[in-house]
C-alpha cells in the first residue's frame, strides 16, 4: 500500500465518522449507556455532569437518530424516565470506536512541531 | 485512543458511585458491633434472638438509607451481565461468610482452641472482604475487612470483647462519614431535575 493509499483510507475513515456520536457530550452519554443495560435521567445527569437542559437536548437528538429508547413513566408519584441504547445505537458506537482507533492508531507517536 | 474511550473505566465509575453512600459499611459495622456487644451478654436463646433482631434492624436501616437518601440523589441504573455475575459471586461470598460465622459460633468444643480458630476467622473475614473489594471495585472494603478481621482476631486472642465493639464502631463511623460526604456531594435534586423535559 502506497502512502497515498493509506492517506485516502484515513480520509475515508474520517469522513465515515458518525457526527451524531462524535459530539463530546453525546459520546459521553452513549459510552455511559453502552456499559449499562439502562439508566434513569437522574443517574445519567450525575454521571455525565451535563446540565439538565443540555442532557435533554442531546438525548432528543440521539433518540431521533434511533440510537436511544426513552420510556417515560412514574416511580410512585414521581415522574421517571428510563433510557437505554437500541441495538442500532450499540452497533453505531462500536463502529465509531473502531473507526477512531484505526484512524488515530496510525498517527506517529512523536511529531516535531 | 482506547484510554480516551475506556468503557471499562466508565462502567467502574458508574458502579462505584452506587457504593458511595456508605450504607454497606454501616451495615457491616453494625453486624460486628452487635457481635461484640452480645458476646458480653450471657449466652442463651434470648441473646441469639436479640442479636438476630439487631441484624434485622440494621438491614432495615440500610434499606431505608439506600431508598430514601442514596437513590433519590443518584438515580438508578441497571448494570450489564458481567457486573451481575460479579454481584452473584459477592452474594455467594457474603452467604459463605454468614454460614462460616454460624458454624464457628455453634462449633462443638470451640472453647478448646478458641485463639487459633479466632485468628483464622479474622484472616478469612479479611480475605472475603478483599475478594468483595476486588470484584466490586470498592477499595474501602479492604480497610473494612482489615478492621473487622483484626477486631475478630484481637477478641479471640485477648478475650476482650471491646476490641470487636471498637472495630464495629469504627466501621460504622467510616460508613457514616461516607454517607455524610455523599449527601454533601449529591444534594437532593429539585423536583424539576427529575422531571424530564425531553
Amino acid at each position: 500500500m502506497t502512502p497515498s493509499d493509506r492517506n485516502r483510507e484515513g480520509q475515508d475513515a474520517l469522513l465515515g465518522i458518525d457526527k451524531i456520536i462524535h459530539e463530546p457530550s453525546r459520546l459521553l452519554i452513549m459510552s455511559t449507556l453502552y456499559v449499562l443495560e439502562g439508566a434513569d435521567f437522574l443517574f445519567l445527569l450525575n454521571q455525565t455532569g451535563l446540565t439538565k437542559g443540555n442532557l435533554s437536548a442531546q438525548l432528543s437528538k440521539l433518540e431521533g437518530a434511533g440510537y436511544l429508547t426513552i420510556v417515560k413513566g412514574y416511580a410512585g408519584k414521581r415522574p421517571h424516565t428510563s433510557l437505554s441504547l437500541t441495538e442500532a445505537g450499540r452497533k453505531a458506537l462500536a463502529h465509531y470506536r473502531y473507526l477512531m482507533e484505526r484512524l488515530l492508531d496510525d498517527l506517529p507517536e512523536d511529531v516535531e512541531s | 485512543m482506547t484510554d480516551g474511550l475506556n468503557l471499562e473505566a466508565i462502567e467502574k465509575r458508574a458502579f462505584s458511585s452506587h457504593l458511595q453512600g456508605g450504607y454497606w459499611e454501616i451495615f457491616i459495622g453494625c453486624v460486628f458491633l452487635a457481635m461484640g456487644l452480645y458476646s458480653m451478654a450471657d449466652a442463651g436463646i434470648w441473646t441469639d434472638l436479640l442479636y438476630g433482631l439487631t441484624i434485622g434492624a440494621a438491614i432495615l436501616a440500610v434499606t431505608f438509607i439506600r431508598t430514601r437518601f442514596v437513590q433519590p440523589r443518584l438515580g438508578t441504573a441497571v448494570f450489564g451481565p458481567k457486573r451481575k455475575a460479579r454481584l452473584s459471586i459477592v452474594t455467594a461470598a457474603i452467604a459463605a461468610l454468614a454460614v462460616f460465622g454460624a458454624a464457628v459460633y455453634y462449633l462443638p468444643g470451640r472453647e478448646g482452641d478458641g485463639q487459633t480458630l479466632g485468628l483464622a476467622s479474622g484472616l478469612i473475614i479479611f480475605l472475603i472482604a478483599a475478594v468483595v473489594a476486588r470484584l466490586m471495585d470498592h477499595r474501602l472494603f479492604y480497610v473494612v475487612g482489615l478492621i473487622c478481621g483484626a477486631g475478630f482476631g484481637g477478641k479471640a486472642v485477648t478475650g476482650e470483647p471491646w476490641i470487636l465493639v471498637g472495630a464495629g464502631a469504627l466501621v460504622v463511623f467510616i460508613g457514616a462519614f461516607q454517607l455524610f460526604r455523599f449527601l454533601r456531594t449529591y444534594p437532593l435534586p429539585q423536583e424539576s431535575a427529575t422531571r424530564d423535559s425531553i
